[in-house]
């Protein structure tokens, strides 16, 4: 660790150096910009007639190393299109670059953060373009995303930026089909069936083998994540919900206790598997393939790609994945999950500088006008028409050289529309995507809710966490769960965090003022 | 005033000394030439480096800069946060008792395993032993903990199943508070024992055979040769890293705990570097992770000189 921080110290000392550097090579990014011309304001379509001088554009994100190819046709496209040179440099390491970046005023124009946080400090210390003034000429882009993209990237009243389109939820409790029929076992439909199947499952040897080797329920314990169809079925989740015009967080909900008193059930009936706490990457995964275990909450990607399919299909041939629908004795209305409206994969943002070049300015926003329709958001999904992909009407079928293009979602600055995206793409999927969708899940804010300085909230996470455990198994007595609050009240500032979230949620006009 | 309480005659002989004690410099230059490396690498790598403990007293701020970025307001902000964290005791307590654990438990089988290579006449055997207990220290965390889960894991660990086949309950290794610390002080030691018992090898090649030869010829047994020529020869390097080891007791092994631990063992298990990477570098509170680094190293170096002013008396000083 000693060697981790001076290593650390060391880098951040080289980067210093670094930054002076850039600061003195300058802005000759920015400052060759040309003759001001008077700007095409009309927004949406591109193309107009006379050609227009190319202005290079500099994109800064990580790509997770995805490489683009040599003829990288999309920004050749791009070229044509908006006359905009679009450069992309990925970096690993993002925020350390940007940060050196703005530390010597050179930020690329345009920039992809990956967190909400991150954003944010930059829209407050003032390196990115308010593009409120501008919102009108992103039509194409309001009526892609809605409000909401928009909404979650305003700061201070501000709009800095446009949040992409957070990927598809689609987790539920996934159940062995087959399981349920040896043992002559219909698909549960209310919690106190669940927890008869549970109960079943481990103890009447689903499997056949005449051995006392299976357990109902796996997943991962933190943040109670394996149980998160009960919670939502209780109506609790977490952090922040509004619930009959109230604003409702997780922990001093009386209906986390009824969900944790629930759990505490399956734990006492050693229906969980054991390792639940120590699961952790693709663990739970594997067990579920192998057939140690009848339930998890999981998501289609997991489950039923074709790549999985061979795994738990090698691993007993008879296996069969069904998703479990939402419970009936809910409290507040159908749910498997939780959805953040407040979620996204993404912010994109242009730099101050690249902002106060009006020319620049509006090229830009021609580009993200261009991605969020036709054929534009058709090429950064799928490619070229009649190369990558053929449309006939509104279908898309993509053909051989499909693959050629699959670096294209670098280009997905505003996002995708997913489901027609992914059931295109995974065409064998495409009717457990749609299912899984389509469930009824609990709307959260959390994305919104910024966290409060003064407190530390890794303790707090270790502090919940430990406490959960102790409740459900056994460890703490569930009725001193009104204690429980109070102790993140008085140590952890619950209260005060509430308070703050309400105050954010009224502003961005989620809450009704009181 | 000076010069008067100096003596006049070592001022008078002063020079003449200078000068050759240069000339003796000069002439043994190639060794001050082979120094210069390893200074210059101290030089760079450890010293320079102390210019940013200075962001321990001040709030950090990436954009700003060490140089720029504002004095912590009081200088003691980030220490202040860490001792007032709820856990700090806790977390103080299982460093200590990890490290300790790994110490007094970890020292002795290193030993005993140089002995035994020592010892070995089929030289065959000898070098393959060697090289087969040396080969895990090169295996990073990560792949030890995958190691660990096949063997303890407890629904589909190999010795549960054995356990459970001979008709006891299955012991949660990896997630019971009362036994995973002898996990973390056990793979540790499985790990490292061939590459500490090296160090010893090496202090053991170097002892003179005649001790030996002399040993024999007056009727020495094995283990009495053992117990007053081998063990008496290697002390020296038993205390030198006895007094390293001691200097790190605030390193209770990060990475291997990082990867090994879960909220179940948190309470015997989470310790101040742990804490730190969770509270300090996840969330970017660069400034508290330089503070708590300061901390353990002021400890350490406390440790260090007190330990080698202890092992002095016994005349086994470093230095």
């Amino acid at each position: 660790m000693n060697k981790h921080l001076k290593l650390l110290q060391t880098v951040l000392a080289i980067l210093l150096t670094i930054s002076l550097l850039a600061a003195c090579g300058g802005n000759n990014g920015t400052s060759n910009n040309g003759n001001d011309t008077n700007s095409t304001t009309d927004s949406g379509t591109s193309a107009t007639n006379e050609p227009r001088e190319i202005i290079d554009i500099e994109m800064v994100m990580s790509t997770w190393g995805t490489l683009r190819p040599e003829n990288d046709f999309i920004a050749d496209k791009l070229k044509e299109e908006l006359g905009i040179n679009l450069t992309i440099t990925d970096e690993v390491e993002l925020m350390e670059k940007l940060n050196v970046r703005a530390a010597g005023s050179n930020l690329p124009d345009l920039m992809m953060f990956g967190s909400a946080n991150d954003f944010r400090d930059y829209a407050k210390r003032g390196l990115l373009t308010d593009f409120t003034p501008h919102l009108e000429k992103l039509d194409q882009v309001q009526a892609f995303l809605g409000q909401g993209g928009f909404d979650k990237a305003t700061v201070e009243g501000k709009v800095y930026g446009v949040a992409k389109e957070p990927t598809l939820r689609a987790f539920s409790y996934w159940i062995r089909q087959d399981w349920l029929d040896n043992l002559g076992l219909s698909m549960p439909t209310t919690l106190d069936e669940f927890y008869e199947v549970m109960v079943a499952f481990t103890e009447d040897d689903p499997d056949g083998n005449n051995k006392n080797d299976t357990y109902g329920l796996t997943g991962s314990f933190g943040g109670l994540g394996a149980f998160t169809p009960i919670l939502a079925t209780l109506g609790a989740a977490p952090e922040y919900q509004i619930r009959d015009g109230e604003l409702v967080n997780f922990y001093s909900d009386p209906q986390l206790k009824e969900s944790l008193t629930y759990i505490k059930k399956l734990a006492d009936a050693k229906v969980l598997d054991p390792e639940l706490t120590t699961n952790s990457g693709q663990r739970m995964l594997e067990k579920s393939f192998q057939g140690m275990t009848g339930a998890i909450y999981s998501t289609w990607a997991d489950m039923v790609k074709d790549d999985r399919v061979e795994v738990w299909k090698t691993a007993n041939p008879d296996a069969e994945w069904a998703i479990v629908p939402p419970f009936q004795d809910h409290v507040y209305g159908e749910a498997v999950d939780f959805k953040d409206a407040g979620a996204t994969s993404g912010f994109v943002a242009i730099s101050k500088a690249a902002g106060s070049n009006e020319e620049k300015l509006n090229r830009i926003l021609e580009l993200f006008n261009y991605i969020s329709h036709d054929e534009g958001l058709r090429m950064v999904q799928f490619g070229l028409e009649g190369e990558h992909y053929n449309l006939d009407g509104d279908k898309v079928t993509p053909t051989d050289k499909a693959s050629e293009a699959a670096y294209s979602w670098i280009y997905q600055f505003m996002g995708r529309p997913e489901m027609s995206y992914l059931s295109t793409k995974f065409a064998n999927q495409a009717d457990w995507i749609e299912r899984a969708a389509d469930l009824p899940r609990i709307t959260t804010y959390n994305g919104f809710v910024t966290k409060l300085q003064e407190v530390n909230y890794a303790d707090r996470t270790r502090f919940i966490e430990e406490e959960f455990l102790k409740f459900v198994y056994d460890k703490r007595d569930i009725n001193e769960f009104d204690q429980f609050v109070k102790e993140l009240k008085d140590t952890f500032m619950l209260d005060k965090e509430i308070e703050h979230a309400k105050q954010i949620l009224t502003e961005l006009g989620y809450l009704k003022k009181m | 005033m000076a010069q008067k309480i100096i003596n006049p005659t070592t001022t008078h002989r002063t020079p003449s000394i200078h000068r050759k004690r240069w000339k003796e410099i000069w002439s043994q230059r190639s060794w001050y030439y082979m120094l210069l490396p390893g200074f210059i690498f101290f030089i760079i790598f450890k010293y320079f480096p102390m210019y940013g403990v200075m962001i321990s007293f001040k709030d950090f701020d990436l954009l700003e800069g060490i140089w720029r970025s504002p004095w912590a307001d009081p200088w003691y902000k980030h220490f202040e946060y860490f001792f007032q964290s709820t856990y700090f005791t806790q977390l103080l307590t299982n460093t200590f008792l990890i490290s300790l654990y790994k110490i007094t438990f970890g020292m002795f089988p290193d030993i005993i395993m140089a002995l035994l290579l020592n010892e070995c006449r089929v030289l065959w055997f000898k070098r393959s032993v060697q090289t087969l207990t040396y080969m895990p220290h090169f295996l990073s965390w990560v792949i030890i903990y995958g190691i660990s889960l096949a063997f303890l894991s407890e629904t589909t660990g190999l010795l549960n199943r054995w356990i459970q086949s001979i008709g006891f309950e299955a012991i949660p290794f990896l997630s019971s508070t009362d036994w995973f610390r002898s996990v973390l002080v056990g793979s540790e030691i499985w790990k490292d024992i061939g590459w500490g018992a090296i160090i010893y090898l090496a202090a053991m090649s170097s002892i003179d055979p005649s001790l030996y030869e002399a040993a024999r010829v007056d009727g020495a047994s094995r283990f009495r040769m053992i117990w007053h020529i081998t063990l008496p020869s290697i002390t020296h390097v038993f205390v030198l890293l006895l007094i390293l080891r001691i200097g790190h007791i605030l390193d209770a092994g990060f990475e291997q705990i990082y990867v090994m631990y879960n909220i179940r063992v948190y309470p015997v298990a989470d310790i101040i570097d742990t804490w730190v990477y969770r509270t300090g570098l996840e969330q970017l509170n660069f400034s508290l992770a330089s503070a708590v680094g300061l901390f353990k190293s002021f400890i350490g170096l406390w440790l260090v000189l007190g330990a080698n002013a202890f092992a002095k008396r016994w005349g086994q000083g470093v230095w």
